[in-house]
């Protein structure tokens, strides 16, 4: 089985992207108006919510950069997966049943609908809109290269693939994803998303076996390795410390009740009571496929630490090596279709929110109406940012870097003080809206651009986010409030 | 909406001095790579660095916390039977703030003279760092499910919405 190993992981994954055009095409029938192209018609299960969220928050940086971390920092990164239980216990105590009825009584399609009826303000829906375009395009650049390479490394272990160009594959990629988006919106998003994220909570059990039974000890002994090696990585600061790793800590967790592809799934579900089921399921999802984050790192660290394995060339070849070395062929296959539908189900969620806000909040805020023939106009630009996406991947270097790590904290300050504690808070006024959004957008942006050095590690999205809830709930309680549309006119 | 942010407010600015002082005060380590791979770094001065503003940190992650509760004490606001759940979510926040506590005192102990010492399958601070801090929070999703309908759901205005948003 040995010999066929890159023909059977090849294999796996090209079922699942066949899976994923075939859920393009039925989707493509249950959509029938802008509507159900970006909210699903409001008629999502608890099921499906509850995958679709966690494994669009588990992107492929969960998969391939996660692991690298583990490997270069010890114990740092942890942080960011610890974080989780407490995130979406927030954001579901905040907007778990709020948001929903928000986008219902104001027949909202997006979270810029719902920031603008709120507050009364178009402005402030607007500024959301540009906030979730730039994070989108930076976000969805750095999957869609995620893809490409992973593509680009698949192919090379095949006969006659061996010399792919990246550009092929990223037309590849791009393809297979605005296909299904344009065809079946985020009907055809959430529902890959319950494959994408059935593949990734097996491939992270198999890996989790697998990794505790290659290490002699198991994870016993792969701690006891790496803490004789280097006590201090395997301390709960890593490398980071103590200070770096508590900001990381502070913003992951928060953060989730402002990354738009994850609570905008709140406003899609049928009832607002499967709230109550959809919290649980969620974390326990998100704490498997968290197996594979955390075991692999410290497993290929080990391993090259006890001389069992050489030296990896960077951090985020952690998982393919594992995979090519210590995986059975299947497994490997199963967890390579795992990793694609990390990148996916992610790219798919930003794919649907940038086009709402490019068709639909834009025009709204800046006309006053929606556009005619929104449905056509939404797959035509799902197209489109996916071409512009996947050429700002290919051409446009450091930028999409840059535009990638801005994107959580960015989502972060921007949305948690305007739609978490906004929607919470009635006093929150428009004004104090725009300062928040635009206050994270130059914070976030400034530092990143300005590669400005923030000592003790602390997290930039920290320091934004704490500017924005200061400025948020400041100025509002220093600005006199507008009625919400919930009281006058709707906007 | 009856809430109040204020509390928030108060963490936030709190959080926000905290690291102020912290970056005037400490002299920051910079991240050590291990002396055989270069692909890996090590804990090396940090662990020690941290191990001096042990209580720093303390304060620091119990702040961390504090601004935490203070979201999850805005989305109780307003609701029904509201003071029982705020009972909850202090008897939580209390909980938390202890295996914060005891996370750093298993810290102190692996810097300090009795060295690292294992607890089940890691070391023992973070044993208490993964099934303390990740799981605990577990409580808070325990009390948003069990107390849905009691706390989080009801009145007429919410089953208006769901009957308006589900399609036929």
């Amino acid at each position: 089985m040995e010999e066929y190993r890159a023909q059977i992981i090849a294999a796996c994954v090209a079922i699942y992207f066949v899976v994923c055009i075939v859920v393009g095409i039925w989707a493509m029938r249950r959509t029938r108006s802008s509507r159900d192209f970006f909210m699903a018609g409001r008629d999502l299960g608890i099921w499906v919510t509850s995958i679709a969220i966690f494994s669009s928050a588990m992107s492929g940086f969960g998969f391939v950069g996660g692991p690298g971390l583990v490997y270069k920092m010890g114990m740092s990164s942890l942080w960011i997966v610890i974080s989780t239980t407490i995130g979406y216990a927030i954001c579901f105590f905040l907007l778990g049943t709020k948001l929903r009825r928000w986008a219902v009584e104001r027949d909202s399609i997006s979270l810029p609908d719902v920031i603008a009826a709120r507050y009364n303000s178009r402005l402030a829906g607007l500024l959301a809109a540009v906030a979730i375009v730039l994070g989108v395009m930076g976000y969805l650049a750095t999957q869609i290269a995620a893809m490409s390479t992973v593509l680009q490394s698949l192919a090379s272990g095949l006969t006659g693939w061996d010399d792919l160009p990246l550009e092929y594959c990223a037309i590849f990629s791009t393809t297979l994803l605005v296909f299904y988006c344009v065809t079946g919106g985020i009907i055809a998003s959430v529902y890959t998303d319950l494959v994408q994220g059935v593949i990734m909570m097996v491939a992270a059990v198999l890996v989790f076996l697998t990794a505790i039974s290659v290490y002699d000890g198991g994870m016993t002994g792969i701690s006891e390795t790496l803490m004789k090696d280097d006590p201090g990585s395997m301390s709960p600061w890593g490398s980071k410390g103590m200070i770096g790793c508590l900001s990381w800590y502070f913003v992951f967790a928060l953060g989730v009740a402002g990354q738009p592809h994850v609570i905008s799934k709140l406003m899609m579900t049928r009832r607002s009571s499967d709230a109550r089921f959809t919290l649980p399921m969620t974390v326990i999802g998100y704490m498997i496929t968290a197996l594979l984050w955390i075991t692999l790192g410290l497993t290929m660290r080990a391993m090259v630490v006890s001389g069992a394995h050489p030296e990896l060339t960077a951090p985020d070849r952690a998982a393919p090596e594992f995979l090519q070395v210590f995986a059975h062929p299947v497994l490997a296959g199963v967890v390579f279709a795992g990793l694609f539908a990390a990148i996916m189900s992610t790219a798919d969620a930003f794919l649907n929110i940038g086009t709402a806000a490019i068709v639909h909040d834009i025009p709204v805020a800046l006309r006053g109406r929606p556009l005619r023939n929104e449905l056509g106009w939404a797959r035509f630009v799902t197209g489109l940012i996916g071409i512009a996406a996947m050429i700002f991947a290919l051409y446009t270097g450091d930028m999409v870097a840059l535009l990638g790590a801005f994107g959580w904290g960015t989502f972060a300050a921007a949305l948690v003080p305007t739609v978490a504690i906004g929607l919470n808070w009635e006093r929150g006024t428009g004004a104090a809206a725009c300062v928040a959004i635009a206050s994270s957008l130059l914070v976030n942006f400034v530092i990143k651009a300005f590669e400005i050095p923030i000592p003790l590690n602390i997290d930039s999205g920290a320091i934004a986010l704490l500017i924005s809830i200061v400025l948020f709930v400041g100025v509002s309680l220093c600005s006199a409030p507008k009625t919400p549309a919930s009281e006058g006119k709707p906007v | 909406m009856k809430a109040t942010p204020i509390p928030l407010f108060v963490f936030a600015l709190a959080l926000l001095g905290l690291m102020t002082l912290a970056v005037a005060q400490f002299t920051p380590a910079e991240p050590q790579t291990h002396s055989q791979f270069s692909t890996m770094q090590v804990g090396g001065n940090r662990a020690a660095d941290d191990s001096e503003h042990w209580m720093f940190g303390l304060m620091f992650g119990w702040c961390v916390i504090a601004n935490l509760l203070a979201f999850l004490w805005l989305g109780t606001d307003g609701k029904r039977h509201a003071g029982s759940l705020q009972i909850l979510l202090c008897l939580g926040g209390v909980l938390f703030a202890v295996v914060y506590l005891v996370m750093m005192l298993a810290f102190g102990d692996y810097v300090g003279d009795r060295g690292p010492t294992m607890l089940g399958y890691f070391p023992n601070p973070a044993t208490w760092m993964i099934f303390g801090v990740w799981f605990m929070p577990v409580f808070f999703i325990a009390v948003y499910s069990f107390g849905f309908h009691r706390w989080f759901h009801g009145g007429g205005e919410v089953d208006r919405s769901d009957q308006e948003g589900t399609v036929d």
